[in-house]
């Protein structure tokens, strides 16, 4: 019986730690995961400025999801005004959002080679492919978003350029290359996902998952279906007091439990995906970057590069909570505002890891604690992302608040 | 040493009537970009464009041999081409870009390649550059005010302006020529510190000053620059003259004596600027 720390954890965004009470065989019993990352303060200094700041702020949440951050952010936006963007501009967004997972998936690729991959040279290769797929799904987001790390182009309204055709032909050729790669690539992270001595059933738990869409993700989706059951816990209150001071990220919650989000998620819900855990979650984004690879070439094949890509909105506000959900790489990004005289009135963000946080925790249990940090980088967490504001009051830490803007939730 | 560094100097004419028709002066620009798209140098050009308003140039993102030939023909006036390279980097998706421009935006662009500031992965794509000489600038304002208060002559019908011969001369609804002295103070301020009249650090550098009408002066100053102009003789582009045949006082000796006036100029107004208190930018290159 005892208690292991792990922290700060390796290979992953962000500073986490494991605090992991054990049994005499060191197996889990009781698994808590928590973000050390200082909190930033986004949404207190958004509130007075002019709602265009809002994606060009959020974007700087993480340098390596920018986009999931402006789109829900504008998304957010356009939903409190009444706006949206031409169809165009959807299209733009959608492909944006698609060039930065095609970079971020196999982004984690890197980061779990380690546990799977021992000899030297495979290694040397797989990075170097690697690299190369990330390096087109960057090029993507440079020219649709403008940028590839805080795409400039994603606006309240829509995208902020159209490309010309002959970047949209570029990108087709990319998308052609990025495929051939990836087919040799995937092959060999099914390979070694398949010769690996993982125990099966690591990381499977029986917490509800949360999707909005297969690929961009839906607002709709997320108002209907899961925001009418939220709810949030203080970190203290979640984590007890004597490990929770450290810990810096709300606990959010739907109808009282921890929910999962990300790729076991989505092709749970969209594809009838029957496996849950460690390993399904690292083999459900192999199966991820295929889709959104598809889905990329079918935009660029239909896209109408005259066409116009953004709707600025000329109305100021309405005063009314709008709520904008995109699914970045790690799940649900939600972020939520409300808009009046053209300025941001209030902001909540609720990131894809912040959702993943307890659950990781949970998700260790039941086997021995050197699996911990593989059951957390099946989650690629971003941790900076998921940190966002404490609520305090005269100093203390409050004992149990949900947030809600003035007019209560109307969404 | 005058002129900068450079690999050869000649005097050149275009061959492609379709180049001279529109060009200022031996059309170099024009054909050797339109070249260089061809022959796959370059994949775009970010040039001085024509606007709706007359003479008013707007800096496009040309990637066709129709678009550089519609932007030819010298506006006196501020283009800030530079400000397209953006653009041409990222939703244009070009990755080997010609910069034409004015001695300032050679500065720009080598500047940019040399420190990158606010320009990830866009310096890289720049593929060529192609300087023009310039004595001073105008705004378009003051550029307005000589052609039609000056001349008398109305904007909208300009087709040609020239600076040459120490004149200021536009055709248009009549032909006009004043002396250059009554263009003076309508120049741009910042030109009077400006030490650089031939394009001294671009990769192809030309202008009117020192040939005749119809002819551009043309300095090879990078392995770049030279090697792709020497394709281009070769492909027959060009008629190419020595310089040497026109001598002094033409030929690179006006050059040479309109490039002096410049710099000591500079040197001049960057004195009386420190002299006032001002700041100056040190180490300016003369």
């Amino acid at each position: 019986m005892g208690t292991i720390t792990i922290a700060p954890t390796t290979r992953n965004e962000g500073h986490g730690k494991f605090v992991l009470e054990v049994d005499d065989e060191g197996i889990v019993t009781k698994g808590f995961f928590m973000s050390l990352v200082l909190v930033r303060g986004f949404e207190k200094f958004l509130v007075g400025r002019a709602m265009e700041f809002a994606p060009v702020a959020t974007s700087r949440f993480c340098g390596l999801c920018p986009p999931t951050h402006a789109t829900a952010s504008s998304e957010a936006i356009e939903h409190s005004l009444g706006v949206s963007p031409p169809a165009a501009g959807l299209k733009l967004r959608e492909l944006c959002n698609i060039g930065n997972h095609l970079h971020d998936h196999p982004l984690q690729q890197v980061l779990v080679l380690p546990d799977f991959v021992s000899d030297p040279a495979e290694q040397r290769e797989a990075l170097a492919r690697i690299q190369k797929l990330r390096r087109i799904g960057q090029h993507v987001c440079d020219v649709v978003g403008g940028e590839a790390i805080h795409s400039p182009h994603i606006r309240v309204g829509g995208m902020a350029r159209n490309i010309s055709e002959a970047a949209r032909r570029k990108l087709l050729d990319d998308l052609a290359e990025f495929g051939r790669v990836w087919e040799d690539q995937r092959t060999f992270m099914e390979y070694a996902y398949d010769k690996s001595d993982v125990p099966p059933g690591l990381g499977a738990h029986d917490l509800p998952m949360m999707a909005t869409d297969l690929i961009y993700g839906r607002s709709d989706v997320f108002t209907r279906e899961y925001m009418p059951g939220y709810s949030e816990m203080l970190p203290l209150n979640y984590y007890g007091e004597e490990i929770g001071t450290e810990a810096c990220t709300v606990i959010p919650m739907l109808n009282g439990s921890p929910v999962e989000v990300g790729p076991v998620a989505r092709l749970r819900k969209y594809r009838k995906l029957k496996d849950t855990g460690t390993m399904a979650l690292d083999r459900a984004r192999l199966v991820e970057i295929s889709l959104r690879l598809e889905r990329a070439g079918e935009i660029l094949e239909g896209l109408d590069t005259k066409a116009r890509t953004l709707n600025k909105p000329v109305i100021k506000g309405t005063g009314r909570t709008g709520i904008g959900v995109n699914e970045a790489p790690r799940g649900t990004n939600v972020h939520m505002t409300c808009i009046d005289d053209g300025r941001i009135t209030w902001y909540k963000a609720m990131p894809a890891t912040m959702w993943n946080i307890p659950v990781i925790g949970r998700a260790t249990e039941g086997f021995h604690h050197k699996w911990a940090q593989w059951v957390m980088r099946a989650y690629d967490p971003c941790i900076s992302c998921a940190t966002h504001v404490i609520v305090m009051h005269e100093g203390e830490v409050v004992e149990r608040r949900t947030m809600a803007p003035a007019g209560g939730y109307n969404g | 040493m005058a002129f900068g560094k450079y690999k050869e100097v000649m005097a050149l004419k275009a061959k492609d009537a379709k180049v001279t028709g529109v060009a200022q002066d031996g059309g170099v620009v024009t054909s050797i970009l339109c070249y260089a798209l061809e022959q796959g140098v370059i994949d775009g050009a970010l040039l001085a464009a024509k606007s709706d308003t007359p003479w008013l140039p707007k800096p496009v993102v040309a990637t066709t041999k129709e678009e550089i030939i519609a932007a030819a023909g010298t506006k006196y006036t501020i283009s800030p081409n530079m400000s397209a390279i953006k653009s041409a980097a990222r939703e244009y998706a070009l990755d080997k870009i010609a910069i034409v421009g004015t001695p300032c935006q050679i500065y720009a662009a080598r500047k940019m390649q040399l420190y990158p500031f606010g320009a990830r992965h866009i310096a890289d794509k720049i593929a060529l550059t192609v300087g023009i000489f310039c004595t001073e600038n105008f705004s378009y304002a003051g550029l307005k005010t000589v052609i039609e208060d000056h001349c008398k002559v109305p904007i909208e019908s300009v087709t040609k302006m020239e600076i040459g011969k120490g004149k200021f001369s536009v055709k248009g609804a009549k032909d006009v020529a004043i002396p250059i002295k009554e263009t003076h103070k309508y120049e741009q301020d910042g030109c009077h510190v400006c030490s650089d009249l031939t394009a001294e650090f671009a990769d192809i550098s030309t202008g009117s000053i020192g040939t005749p009408d119809g002819w551009s002066t043309c300095f090879t100053r990078t392995t770049k620059g030279s090697d792709l102009m020497k394709k281009a003789l070769a492909a027959g582009l060009f008629e190419k003259k020595e310089m040497a045949e026109f001598a002094a006082p033409m030929g690179l000796a006006m050059l040479e004596k309109l490039e002096t006036g410049k710099k000591d100029k500079a040197k001049k107004t960057v004195a009386d600027r420190t002299a006032l208190g001002l700041f100056t930018t040190p180490g300016i290159v003369y």
